[in-house]
């Protein structure tokens, strides 16, 4: 809410000569719109019209303001109702103020300089909560389905059908797909796009967080709890209540922790390290994991309760090379996104590229694609991608020699061939590395004339 | 000796020197408080302590807009006795020296009315 902008704020008071005070008062300042009404009843009725800011009478002759004041915060608990009374009792004041009042002034000498300030407090709150509205909003429709995660594939179309049916409950979730499949992505999609969407989505790497620190960093402690907690600490799990924790890499846990987490899930409510007090948390939880969780379970590693705990419904990411053309769809999604970030000229991949990212196995999967797109934007000259512009650098040696999908005799001839160059073409050496008759490679030696080896 | 029963000067600063609205408000004063009277009157007669209490309490913050100090005390009394239903043999008495008052004030006020036009 900046200078000039219009701010809605609407005077609840049935004393006719304070309301006139109050109108006055307020209207000093040009960018106010003021509204006013003589009863709640008539306040309650025009809530719809989204008031910015309520200054309400405390004594009313049809609701008491504290009704009022209830009923406002049930319809939006984010206007800040300042309350203007003659009461002096501070029980009521404190009263109010629990109920959700943003201030409590008493009619006196200092009305007017204490009102022009808790307005004046109240419109830097009122931006700041739309500002956070606007970017919670902007977040959401960045995760909007199809937005953030692309792909027409048939196995994609599966996964989007899963994650519709987990947006409309609150059933826990464990992704798993190897890593770079977007396992946190779809966590995000998911949150986004719940009830839970107005609430925080705290994500946490069990890998990326030392041992010692997990516990405390899941669940908070007291001050003094252990050497080094030298405040309080509000764990994740609270920091995510009334919204969503993600626990990426849910398999290298601890099975200590396992077992408080279980308790967590189970109560719903946790106790800090060191602390006595019994928090009742509200969380939604979604899990992932690159490792096949039941078989960490059978093998002891993960305790099976919280295995089955968290199971719930699960959504496996298919790796990238098994997901056809949505290769193109994200390979020309990534470098739309580079030319805009990057402010150059809209490129395009042609029918070469195409076919060779099509052909690679992408262990690194849709990270690695985009790895491998940003690259090839800034490697290439001209405003298309060439073939030669796509940088396998990550490539294993086995992946070479399966991604191209050559045949048998091919494949022969390309491995005759590297260990020729790695041997300065001492043929009795190579054919007795591989198991080979000498033969067998002078036979491949002249064929090789008439088959390019040369695109290793 | 000052016996006058009103002080604008809290008018005067928070007007800032907006005369209409000086006006306005002891236009308003005049209408509200004889209404309040006649209405604490007619709830004498129907013993409804409460509500004189609530007018009572309502009244405040008009003394405090005109400048009324010394008769803080006296709408005080009223507010607690009819709010609590305590002293309720006192309240008809209290309501005519309030009335009395407002009556005084609101001739004052005719006068500083008179000198704003």
């Amino acid at each position: 809410m900046t200078t000039g902008e219009l701010v809605k704020i609407y005077i609840v008071e049935d004393d006719p000569l304070y309301l006139k005070f109050l109108e006055h008062v307020i209207s000093l300042n040009p960018d106010h719109h003021i509204k006013k009404f003589e009863k709640g009843q008539e306040l309650l009725n025009a809530l719809h019209e989204k008031p910015s800011i309520i200054t309400l009478d405390y004594t009313l002759p049809d609701i008491s303001g504290e009704e009022v004041l209830k009923q406002i915060k049930d319809y939006d608990t984010n206007i800040p109702v300042i309350i203007i009374s003659g009461q002096q009792e501070i029980g009521i004041a404190v009263q109010l103020l629990k109920l959700g009042a943003y201030d409590y002034i008493i009619k006196d000498e200092e009305t007017q300089e204490r009102l022009n300030y808790a307005i004046t407090n109240a419109k830097r709150n009122v931006q700041l909560v739309n500002e956070i509205n606007t970017l919670k909003k902007e977040i959401s429709a960045k995760y909007e389905f199809g937005k953030s995660i692309k792909g027409n594939s048939p196995v994609m179309r599966g996964v989007f059908d899963l994650m519709k049916k987990a947006v409309n409950t609150n059933i826990t979730v464990s992704i798993t797909g190897e890593t770079g499949t977007g396992k946190e992505l779809v966590a995000k999609a998911i949150h986004y796009n719940s009830r839970r969407s107005q609430n925080a989505f705290i994500p946490v790497n069990i890998a990326a967080v030392p041992r010692d620190l997990i516990e405390s960093e899941l669940f908070g402690h007291e001050k003094g709890s252990f050497t080094g907690a030298i405040s309080r600490r509000i764990g994740r799990f609270e920091e995510a209540s009334g919204g969503t924790i993600f626990l990426d890499e849910i398999a290298e846990m601890d099975l200590n922790i396992q077992a408080k987490l279980l308790r967590v899930i189970q109560e719903k409510e946790l106790t800090r390290i060191g602390g006595n007090q019994i928090i009742s948390v509200d969380v939604r939880i979604l899990v992932a994991t690159h490792k096949d969780l039941s078989e960490e379970a059978r093998k002891g590693n993960f305790r099976e309760d919280l295995y089955y705990r968290l199971l719930g419904l699960p959504i496996k990411l298919p790796p990238l090379r098994d997901r056809g053309d949505d290769i193109l769809v994200l390979a020309k999604y990534f470098l739309d996104t580079f030319c805009i970030e990057n402010e150059v000229e809209k490129m395009t991949i042609s029918g070469g590229a195409q076919e060779k990212l099509l052909k690679y196995p992408y262990p690194g999967n849709v990270r690695e694609l985009k790895s491998i797109i940003d690259l090839a934007a800034v490697m290439t000259n001209s405003g298309e991608i060439q073939a030669d512009d796509i940088n396998f650098s990550s490539v294993r040696n086995e992946d070479k020699f399966t991604y191209e999908e050559l045949t048998l005799k091919e494949y022969n001839h390309r491995i005759i061939d590297h260990f020729l160059t790695k041997y300065n073409n001492d043929v009795l050496k190579v054919s007795s590395i591989l198991d080979i008759g000498k033969s067998t490679i002078y036979r491949y030696l002249k064929d090789k004339k008439g088959i390019d080896l040369t695109h290793e | 000796m000052n016996d006058k029963i009103i002080d604008l000067s809290y008018l005067e600063i928070i007007s800032e020197g907006d005369l209409e609205f000086k006006k306005e408000m002891i236009d308003t004063f005049l209408d509200s408080t004889s209404s309040y009277i006649d209405e604490m009157k007619a709830c004498i007669e129907t013993n409804n302590w409460k509500k004189i209490g609530d007018m009572a309490h309502s009244m405040k913050p008009s003394f405090t807009l005109m400048g009324m100090h010394e008769n803080k005390e006296l709408i005080l009394k009223i507010e607690s006795f009819g709010r609590r239903s305590e002293n309720i043999q006192k309240i008809p008495d209290l309501v005519n020296q309030l009335a009395d008052i407002i009556s005084k004030a609101s001739n004052e006020l005719l006068i500083e009315k008179g000198k704003l036009m």
